[in-house]
């Protein structure tokens, strides 16, 4: 037999198992014995099984636990009771989606996404928070005031209070320059 | 509803409410006014005075303020405005130190010095940023022994209109 006709070896060892149950009928044998005659390795592997065969035919049979028993004899039944489970899970999960509070929430599912788009962009200030904001502005030029009152004083102290107006007036002319150069802009 | 479906539908939407706010911190920082003043939480604790108006709700203070012609002037040029205030309680170093990072900082950045006060427990700095088309931002930090003040205005303010609202305020930052 050439590497063409020849099965692959997982064929083989089914033919070979079947061969040792006695589930081939004479041609089936007569060909697998044919084959082996020319085929070295599949001789050897029907030798190896045979002798595995009888060895286990060999070993005493002792009788298993009746616990082991009884879980055993469960297992079919728990089978076919966890696929029954599984098939109606899934048509449960499947008729729940047609349900009408599904379906509601199915269709109210836009309105969801068009809320959250809306939360996302801005929002009007509530009146609280406008009065908040314009206090914390006014705190804002507090400080911007009393940062200004110290360099004043400051610079009354340094040059005497004939200088501290023209230096103070100066500062705020420049800051002013440029406030008025942006309205300019604007208009 | 299962917990974690609320937690995360919770969280989603809180995320999402968060959103505006990360928005407006971000538009801030891409302003050529703008500073950044570290932190000095580390050493003094939290502010004892945090402020952070974005455009956004300067935009919705301006139209509040229509009907107030010296506060709509001073709306009208402001981009933002962000303050952090620390008390120092005698311990001005850490502050100091910070001030002139970021008056180093300012410096490499064009940042004009107006007013710099340096006199014993007392350092006062004001720095303007303009440009040809005016005033982009106004710097100030103050640092004595009772706060650290780090003051960020971002736009145009006109010094002028800001004595003429204050009376308006209740508003008392006296401190010494």
């Amino acid at each position: 037999m050439n590497d063409d006709q020849r099965p692959d070896m997982t064929e083989w060892e089914a033919q070979v198992n079947a061969l040792l149950d006695g589930e081939l009928d004479d041609d089936q044998a007569g060909a697998l014995k044919a084959a082996a005659e020319s085929d070295h390795a599949l001789a050897s592997a029907i030798i190896e099984a045979y002798q595995l065969q009888r060895m286990l035919a060999a070993l005493p049979l002792e009788r298993a636990p009746d616990s082991l028993r009884e879980k055993l004899r469960r297992i079919p039944a728990e089978q076919e009771s966890l696929q029954r489970t599984r098939v109606a899970r899934h048509q449960e999960t499947r008729r729940r989606w047609f349900e009408p509070r599904w379906a509601m929430a199915l269709a109210a599912l836009p309105l969801v996404v068009a809320l959250g788009v809306q939360l996302s962009g801005p929002r009007a200030p509530s009146d609280a928070e406008l009065a908040q904001a314009r206090q914390d502005l006014a705190m804002a030029f507090g400080y911007l005031q009393k940062a200004s009152r110290v360099t004043e004083r400051e610079i009354e102290q340094s040059i005497g209070a004939g200088m501290r107006d023209p230096v103070t007036e100066q500062t705020v002319r420049t800051l002013s320059e440029q406030f008025d150069l942006d309205e300019e802009k604007e208009t | 509803m299962k917990s974690w479906m609320k937690k995360i539908g919770i969280g989603g939407l809180s995320a999402l409410m968060a959103l505006p706010a990360l928005a407006q911190e971000d538009e801030l920082k891409a302003l050529p006014g703008y500073v950044d003043f570290g932190t000095l939480e580390a050493v003094y604790g939290e502010p004892k005075v945090m402020v952070n108006i974005g455009g956004f709700l300067l935009g919705f203070m301006s139209q509040a303020a229509k009907e107030d012609p010296e506060m709509a002037g001073i709306m009208e040029g402001l981009k933002g405005v962000r303050i952090n205030v620390y008390s120092t309680e005698g311990q001005v170093a850490p502050a100091m130190e910070q001030l002139n990072n970021v008056k180093s900082m300012l410096t490499g950045q064009n940042w004009e010095p107006i007013v710099q006060v340096n006199d014993e427990g007392e350092n006062v700095q004001i720095f303007m940023k303009a440009d040809g088309q005016g005033m982009q931002g106004l710097t100030v930090m103050a640092v004595n022994g009772q706060e650290a003040v780090f003051l960020n205005i971002l736009g145009s303010v006109d010094p002028d209109q800001i004595g003429k609202v204050m009376d308006k305020f209740d508003v008392n930052v006296d401190t010494d």
